[in-house]
């Protein structure tokens, strides 16, 4: 990390703006601290530092949920001005050990902590939320509204700090930062809800409770990433192997993978179908490995040759089926049905096809139009292609994933035009 | 077979269950506490954690302890039972039988806490008001009837040793049967305290203990997912041979039976499990030509295709969860008495993963119907491997497969 000064005038502005803004309220409201609850104090701060020092990796990234549920609990059971001089110097401390001493940073983070959380805790007392009176509207709603407060001004000097920082605009990032972190800090308010409680009920050393199941979940998350890196090789190998058996060569069964996903995504269909979706697409030809005869002599319009490759798709939906979600498999198995159902294996129709497989169905026929291969003998360009896909809406393709391929070409203008985008990979 | 009557005992005592259950309900009536209680279930029920080597947990002691201190005495029957069976169908996809086998093995932990504390019978009143001390008892009595029950499940079923149990799942079992019930007794004390609170403070713990436990539920269903992951991989390559489908998930489950009635340490298992997995991934480096070659191969094709083995081996060893079973699948076609290859390895050198993979593959490729000839029965099977015992398998091995003919 560079020294401020180097960095941009705006920029070290703003930090300077944030360290001071939240001085002057520890300042102005000094008086409001109840030193005579340092014991409780005390213990917020160790357990801010701890857990900020050792933070749990989300399974999907980022986010440190432990920290956080404190925070709430801080907020709820002490004084707005106390919290902010808790969170804030905790914060700083636990950000200073797990990422070194760079005084200016370390200030800034620990600022920008306090303020969110003395406002959030602010925002707690003025709608008249307390642990005192545990009810939906008495504390568990306030609670709630705080907690986006919190979210919303944390992300927003988080933002704004990497925007001024590299000189890029901030408000959309914001925007989407608010939203995806939303769902896992609102899964953070029961538990925080619940140790608030049980600290004005029973005793504030309940807290530390909590503390003890936290090495065992760092432990466990740490080895679910660690085993799903060793799962995402294992697939990446069987789509290395299926891409080789396959004309259309290296890469295809990614392409098709992320032209389905993004089609899903398009679609806003959920996000764990998204992912069934994604690896069904890149599983979707597995059957085909062994069938490299085939494409290898020319008399590959025999019957019982197009049996065989008719064949790859029940093969291999049979092993897809070892994944324990069935919708993966579903779309391996369908993924060559048309939507008139004149497809096979089981020539369903319309809706009866899942709606993975007519999403997978267009985007292999899409890829291999382009890289020219089974069945297309020619190859197209990809803006011949796309007008090939509009034109077979409702015979081999669902309209409505049709109508998303479109809307996603208009909006991404790289995929339409200039010959073939492949001739750069 | 021990294995049937417990199933069957199971069922009988899961269905009984339910018969008391909507008997007492209608006899004493619904309240909003309880049906809090009964909703609180679905959650508890969702986290569901798989240990190895056999069992799962998962949240349903905590509304158990509860039901059995705030409620009449049937709620908490209902509630274990109800909570095994929409684990086990919603959330695990099993059958309705396995389904009530889990109610029996859940229920009968309460049903007995209950009874040996006089609750059972005490009509509406049930454990209401009792001493923390007799709480504690019930607790205890649940808890060690639980782990028994599972116990001698996993020794019946999945022929588990009871030691090897006790010392793995057992005690994850134990110790997580204890601190939810241990939660529980604080919560209702909670309750009893302060009224209306604890109603209101049970649904945050139990989300509470959904977020702390998540991890190790997505942990538990990754490791199903990597296995699935591996035997997909072994399938694919079966692909390039005449495709046998399930076969080599089918090999790796005898496998597995044959280590722990071998009494292998847990981690060799699961080496093994691997190993046998993914003991013919070496052929990926053979040609179709040679592995589909219906005449007798002549020399060098045979050199290339004993190659297999080793190229195997090789694949393996750089991935960091495979490195252990390569040893295992570099040796899986050395012979007992020297004559197998890559290396000429006799008796006692070949490594023991490798000799039992070699069995077990033997006899699931015996009993299933293969290209070019039909399966055979498990008492020919066993005919055939008693006459390769000594020369090409481990005798002991093919002594303890016999052993557990009941298994396979």
């Amino acid at each position: 990390m560079q020294a401020v000064q180097k960095l941009p005038r705006d920029f070290q502005f703003f930090v300077l703006a944030v360290v001071f803004t939240a001085a002057a309220f520890l300042w102005l409201f000094a008086p409001g601290i109840r030193w005579q609850a340092w014991p409780e104090l005390s213990m917020f701060m160790i357990l801010i530092t701890v857990t900020s020092t050792f933070p749990i990796p989300h399974p999907r990234g980022g986010i440190v949920t432990s920290t956080t549920t404190l925070m709430y609990v801080l907020l709820s059971v002490q004084e707005p001005v106390s919290a902010l001089l808790v969170a804030g110097s905790a914060y700083a401390i636990g950000h200073a050990m797990s990422r070194g001493w760079v005084p200016w940073r370390t200030f800034f983070n620990g600022s920008q902590m306090g303020i969110s959380v003395g406002l959030a805790s602010l925002v707690l007392r003025l709608v008249g939320g307390s642990p005192h009176a545990p009810g939906v509207l008495s504390f568990l709603l306030p609670l709630t509204l705080a907690s986006l407060v919190h979210q919303a001004t944390n992300d927003f000097f988080v933002t704004f700090y990497f925007g001024r920082l590299r000189q890029t605009p901030w408000f959309q990032t914001w925007l989407l930062e608010f939203k995806d972190s939303l769902s896992s800090n609102l899964l953070t308010i029961p538990s925080a809800a619940l140790l608030a409680i049980l600290y004005v009920f029973v005793h504030p050393a309940t807290l530390l409770l909590y503390l003890v199941s936290l090495p065992a979940q760092r432990w466990a998350v740490q080895i679910y990433l660690q085993q799903r890196q060793i799962y995402n090789q294992a697939i990446d190998s069987l789509v290395l192997a299926i891409d080789a058996s396959f004309p259309q060569g290296a890469g295809h069964s990614r392409r098709v993978a992320d032209l389905a996903s993004a089609l899903a995504r398009k679609m806003r269909l959920p996000d764990p179908d998204v992912e069934a979706i994604e690896l069904g697409a890149l599983l979707h030809d597995v059957g085909m490995i062994g069938l490299e005869e085939f494409f290898e002599s020319a008399t590959q319009h025999d019957s019982a040759a197009i049996e065989r490759i008719q064949q790859h798709v029940l093969m291999g939906a049979e092993i897809a089926g070892e994944l324990p979600r069935r919708d993966v498999s579903e779309i391996v198995m369908h993924h060559h049905e048309n939507y008139d159902g004149s497809g096979y294996p089981r020539g369903l129709k319309g809706s009866q096809i899942p709606i993975g497989a007519r999403i997978v169905a267009l985007s292999e026929a899409f890829e291999s139009m382009v890289a020219g291969g089974i069945p297309y003998e020619r190859k197209l360009s990809p803006s011949e292609a796309t007008e090939a896909v509009r034109e077979s809406s409702g015979r081999a393709f669902d309209p409505e994933v049709v109508d998303a391929f479109l809307a996603l070409n208009r909006k991404n203008a790289s995929f339409g035009e200039d010959g073939d985008r492949r001739s750069t990979k | 077979m021990g294995k049937r009557y417990l199933s069957m005992a199971l069922l009988l005592f899961g269905g009984m269950v339910l018969v008391y259950a909507t008997g007492a309900a209608a006899l004493t009536g619904v309240v909003g506490r309880d049906i809090l209680l009964l909703a609180l279930i679905l959650p508890a029920a969702w986290l569901r954690v798989n240990l190895e080597p056999a069992g799962h947990l998962t949240l349903a002691p905590a509304v158990v302890i509860t039901a059995m201190i705030l409620t009449p005495p049937y709620l908490p029957v209902v509630i274990a039972a109800l909570s095994a069976i929409l684990s086990a169908v919603l959330f695990a996809r099993m059958s309705l039988t396995r389904a009530l086998e889990d109610a029996g093995e859940e229920t009968i932990p309460v049903v007995l806490a209950l009874l040996l504390t006089g609750a059972l019978v005490s009509f509406p009143a049930g454990f209401l008001g009792r001493s923390f001390t007799q709480q504690l008892m019930a607790v205890l009595v649940y808890v060690l009837t639980r782990v028994a029950l599972a116990t001698i499940r996993a020794s019946l079923f999945d022929g588990i040793d009871v030691k090897m149990f006790l010392s793995s799942s057992g005690r994850v079992l134990a110790s997580n049967a204890m601190l939810l019930s241990l939660i529980a007794l604080g919560l209702s004390r909670l309750t009893s305290t302060y009224g209306s609170i604890g109603y209101f403070v049970l649904p945050l713990a139990i989300i509470a203990l959904i977020e702390t436990y998540h991890p190790f539920k997505l942990l538990s269903d990754q490791r199903d997912v990597q296995l699935a992951s591996l035997s997909m991989v072994a399938q694919a390559i079966d692909l390039k041979d005449a495709y046998t489908g399930k076969h080599a998930r089918d090999a790796s489950e005898v496998a597995v039976r044959l280590s722990r009635s071998l009494r292998l340490a847990e981690s060799e298992v699961r080496k093994i499990r691997i190993a046998s997995i993914l003991h013919d991934i070496g052929k990926i480096g053979v040609s179709v030509r040679i592995i589909r070659k219906p005449s007798a191969l002549d020399p060098s094709e045979m050199n290339a295709m004993r190659q297999h083995p080793v190229i195997g081996a090789e694949i393996m060893k750089p991935a960091e969860l495979l490195t252990d079973a390569a040893e295992i699948v570099r040796h899986h076609h050395e012979h007992f008495d020297g004559s197998g290859y890559p290396d000429g390895l006799k008796g006692e050198e070949i490594p023991m993963g490798s000799r039992i993979v070699l069995v077990a593959d033997a006899y699931n490729a015996i009993t299933t119907d293969r290209p070019y000839r039909r399966a055979r029965s498990k008492e020919e099977a066993f005919r055939i491997l008693r006459d390769g015992a000594g020369k090409q398998f481990d005798p002991v091995v093919v002594d303890t497969l016999e052993s557990i003919t009941a298994f396979l």
